[in-house]
């Protein structure tokens, strides 16, 4: 065993940032771990077909220490540098993810229970910003909360300290399966691409799932109506269908335009010009190359249950990118901002700001989602062999 | 081919959306008919109480509309130009879930469009709903339904005899005094007062009391109606949910509320009509129906029995539905198909003659004899004969002329019997009145003979007391009135909790037997006696429902037909 202390010691001081970022993936029992000298990397997935990741970023951790275990390979210093190139040298393990959450929100039931229930009747993921005197970011400031792993094999503990409470849990690791292989996502045979506030996913999907349908439909297509249609299908009453389109620019003038600006004022600083192209009022980035032997529209189908499992982070995030390869594996990249008091910056919150806060953080989870295959068989016989 | 679009603007989508919420708390189906002058949904409730309609104008609701039939009259023609359909209201409400308030601005609905094509050779038919919503955002729906005949409650306003009309509120704030719990509503007049009591019928299991009843009863002055001319002492009961629900769409629209009713055990109806909407609710009444059917025999007991009856919508979900199944299934003794229970276009007035013609008790017995209770007291024949009268008497309530010509020519004479019973079994029939039904004959009968004194109108005492009550505070509740006209509730809101809202005294009401109340005025309808009616779907005790088994042939539930004849 190594001298040099332990392996992994991190301490943040808001928790609630670590359980929101959690908390989108918190579909699934167990979760992944693997820390790297960059962050901690949090991976559920549920029956190979459903695959989340949440990346906890250093900057989110006032400190952050990673000594990668030397020992264990048995090869001495020299291993160091290869493990960092590698990266299968890091420590990785199984912990229960529910009562990695539970453990989080231990000191801010409250909070907890009080953004859930405004989630339910509205879109606005807790806008927490001092609702109440409790909830004031003095009260978060004592707030600390502590990874500790102290070698391979031992229990992640975390510690959170408030204001002189301490509250300790050991997690016990269990060792990762042998066949954990994530889902293949093709970077280099992205068909589809779709940048746009999260909001508008998240209306749409639960919108639809008002219905209860079975299967999600996407399709999208770049040259012709409708560009950019979810549509769920298998419900017992009714089909239903979300589709954005170009705004109608006739029947509201100027209102729209201010909306228009407000959407694309961040990154591309795109023009109303650019605007003439084909693409969803509502998304700032569209790019649809099918390949040909799908014809113009992409169109893939997806279990709709899986989709919604990704329904927390698409309240949580303020922007979406919505991916697709040529094997018609999605890829949901959620990014989720948050500023200086640790809040949830929501596309809802007034976007200037966002801009004007430096201190803003921004993280990212991954959701990737296997297709369902259709009759034709497009396609799909090679996936399947990439998944087995 | 049958093909109908139309599309509303957001003021509409919301008057629409109250609309299917409102339908929604009396069944699960909407029944949509689209004609060219209106769009109609209505809802009749699964006990055939209670239905509701809302008639949207094509011309001042819709943004625009079109009902086109297929060119190639023939057919279509005959049908006319309509379009009638069910679906399911979950479906359809969570269509416009969420999506009528301003929770998102920059994609909030601009539009609504819907539509459907029917046809021989439309491989699908669907009724497709297209939200339009900003940002080029557009949600749409395409909603199964059912192609059905549709029933509708008859009501003939022109025999309606009493009329109120009131501003919604004012019932509103009456009905926040009642108990979230109770199930009936009782309204009559008297005086210059107007008096709304609210009641659930005691059911008991064993010694467990199951429902405690409460009455609360609040009295307003007439002169807040916009005009009051209905009967004094006319007492219609109806289902407080229904009429909750009635009441809390009125408000939205701030509409002024009309009711019409002949008397009680016919339907009331409930109406008003703004920005383009006819709305109109028919509920079944409960109450004495007036002793006009009662036939000339002496015997008090069909009279009481009478006043059980009224078994409201609640009244017996199980044994209605096994009821009137068999009564589908069986060849049904002649009275049967002319109950309007069967929804057959047969409207109840014609029917009336021939009702009466074959009435006489001839059916019920190798029905009932299903139901023989294990305690099969010695009242028992008395019952049975009893129930086929009343069964009779049922199919004779929808003729509402008779008791309006002599309704007091027999009111005195029940009344004056009464405490001519010298006999135990007479008594103990005007018990059961008096008790829930879920109790053993038996246990009533001793129960009875332990209390010394005829028990009909305790519970009633108890309501006149209150009505003296309310007399003393008389200044009160003028100012009140006053206050509301001020459509400030807030003020008061105070004054009137005070005074009005009372529970009847517990003992009379829990124990009947407790005092022998002959007063003066006592009157025709004793509220109580309607009471035990509708519990049993709760009750524990199916043998104790016997009794009342008949009450699977009320007429409580609404006339229908399929066919309707607009109101105005």
């Amino acid at each position: 065993m190594s001298e040099t202390g332990p392996i992994f010691t991190a301490v943040s001081s808001n928790a609630h940032q670590l359980y929101t970022l959690l908390h989108c993936i918190g579909f699934a029992q167990n979760a992944t771990v693997q820390i790297t000298p960059e962050g901690i990397r949090f991976s559920v997935e549920e029956g190979r077909v459903v695959q989340g990741l949440a990346f906890l970023d250093k900057p989110l951790f006032t400190t952050y220490t990673f000594n990668p275990p030397t020992t264990s390979i048995g090869e001495g210093d020299l291993s160091t540098g290869d493990a960092e190139s590698d990266g299968s040298n890091y420590p990785c393990f199984v912990v229960s993810l529910s009562a990695l959450l539970e453990t989080l929100k231990i000191f801010n039931v409250g909070e907890s229970t009080t953004a859930s229930a405004s989630r339910a009747g509205s879109v606005q993921p807790q806008t927490v910003s001092a609702s109440s005197a409790f909830n004031a970011p003095a009260l978060l400031l004592n707030r600390s909360c502590t990874f500790h792993y102290p070698r391979l094999g031992s229990p992640l503990s975390i510690t959170l300290a408030e204001t002189g409470v301490k509250t300790t849990c050991e997690l016990t690791t269990y060792e990762p399966d042998e066949g954990d292989v994530e889902i293949p996502f093709q970077r280099d045979g992205i068909i589809m691409k779709i940048i746009m506030r999260s909001a508008w996913l998240y209306n749409a999907i639960t919108e639809l799932g008002s219905t209860s349908p079975g299967i999600l439909k996407i399709s999208a297509s770049a040259n012709e109506e409708p560009f950019f249609t979810l549509s769920g299908s298998g419900g017992p009453f009714s089909q239903s269908s979300v589709e954005f389109s170009i705004e109608d620019t006739q029947n509201n003038g100027t209102q729209a335009d201010s909306h228009r600006k407000i959407l694309t004022n961040d990154g591309t600083s795109r023009s109303r010009a650019t605007r003439t192209k084909l693409a969803p009022t509502v998304t700032e980035t569209f790019l649809i190359s099918p390949p040909s032997s799908m014809g113009d529209r992409i169109k893939q189908d997806y279990r709709f249950s899986f989709i919604h499992k990704a329904a927390r982070a698409m309240a949580a995030a303020n922007k979406v990118s919505i991916r697709g390869d040529r094997q018609g594996v999605l890829s949901l990249q959620f990014m989720i901002e948050f500023d200086t008091n640790g809040h949830v910056v929501t596309s809802n919150s007034t976007r200037s700001q966002v801009r004007d806060n430096p201190g803003s953080t921004v993280s990212f989870v991954d959701f990737r989602f296997v297709p369902l295959l259709d009759e034709d068989g497009l396609g799909g016989d090679a996936m399947l062999d990439d998944i087995g | 081919m049958t093909s109908l679009s139309f599309s509303l603007l957001p003021g509409s989508l919301l008057r629409l959306h109250e609309a299917l919420v409102c339908l929604a708390k009396f069944s699960d189906t909407v029944s949509i008919e689209a004609e060219p002058e209106f769009l109609r949904l209505s809802a009749l409730n699964s006990s055939k109480t209670a239905y509701s309609a809302f008639a949207f104008d094509s011309y001042a609701f819709f943004e625009n509309y079109d009902l086109s039939a297929d060119r190639n009259a023939g057919r279509s023609r005959s049908r006319g130009e309509k379009f009638s359909c069910q679906v399911y209201l979950k479906a359809l409400l969570s269509v416009f879930k969420g999506r009528t308030g301003g929770r998102d601005k920059d994609t909030a609905v601009e539009r609504c469009e819907f539509e459907v094509h029917e046809g021989l050779d439309e491989t699908e038919c669907r009724l497709v709903i297209k939200m339009i919503c900003g940002l080029g955002v557009i949600r749409s729906y395409k909603l199964t339904y059912e192609s059905t005949a549709i029933q509708h409650a008859i009501f003939d306003r022109s025999t309606a005899i009493n009329e109120w009309s009131i501003e919604p509120k004012f019932l509103k704030e009456i009905t926040d005094h009642f108990s979230p719990s109770a199930e009936q509503l009782d309204i009559y007049s008297e005086n210059t007062k107007v008096i709304f009591t609210s009641f659930t019928a005691k059911i008991t299991h064993g010694k467990e009391v199951l429902k405690q009843p409460v009455h609360t009863s609040v009295a307003i002055d007439k002169a807040d109606f916009e005009q009051f001319m209905a009967n004094d002492g006319v007492h219609v009961a109806i289902s407080l949910k229904d009429f909750r629900a009635v009441i809390a769409h009125a408000e939205t629209a701030r509409i002024m509320i009309t009711a019409l009713y002949t008397r009680p055990c016919r339907p009331l109806q409930l109406a008003y009509d703004f920005e383009g909407i006819r709305t109109e609710f028919t509920l079944m009444t409960t109450g004495d129906p007036g002793p006009e059917d009662v036939p000339t025999s002496s015997r008090p007991v069909p009279q009481l029995s009478a006043r059980q009856t009224p078994a409201p919508a609640p009244t017996s979900q199980a044994s209605n539905s096994a009821n009137s199944a068999s009564s589908r299934q069986m060849p049904p003794p002649r009275v049967r198909p002319i109950r309007p229970l069967t929804g057959t276009a047969s409207r109840p007035e014609p029917v009336e003659p021939s009702t009466q013609a074959t009435a006489p008790p001839t059916s019920s017995l190798k029905f009932d004899s299903l139901f023989v209770p294990a305690d099969d007291d010695r009242q028992w024949d008395v019952a049975e004969d009893d129930e086929a009268e009343a069964e009779a008497e049922d199919m004779l309530g929808w003729d509402a002329s008779a008791d309006l010509d002599n309704p007091d020519s027999l009111g005195p004479r029940l009344r004056d019997s009464e405490p001519s019973f010298g006999n135990q079994m007479d008594i103990s029939h005007q018990d059961a009145m008096g008790i829930p039904p879920t109790q053993r004959m038996s246990q009533v009968c001793q129960r009875h003979v332990a209390g010394s004194s005829p028990l009909t109108h305790c519970s009633f005492m108890g309501l006149d007391f209150l009505t003296e009550d309310r007399f003393d505070q008389l200044p009160h509740l003028d100012l009140r009135a006053k206050g509301m006209r001020h459509t400030n509730p807030i003020k008061t809101q105070d004054p009137k909790t005070q005074l009005v809202a009372q529970p009847a005294p517990t003992p009379t009401a829990s124990n009947p037997v407790s005092g022998r109340g002959t007063g003066p005025h006592t009157p025709l309808i004793l509220p109580c006696a309607s009471i035990p009616g509708p519990q049993f779907p709760c009750s524990p005790q199916p043998k104790a429902t016997t009794l009342r088994s008949s009450n699977r042939a009320r007429t409580c539930s609404l006339p229908t037909a399929t066919c309707f004849t607009p109101c105005k």
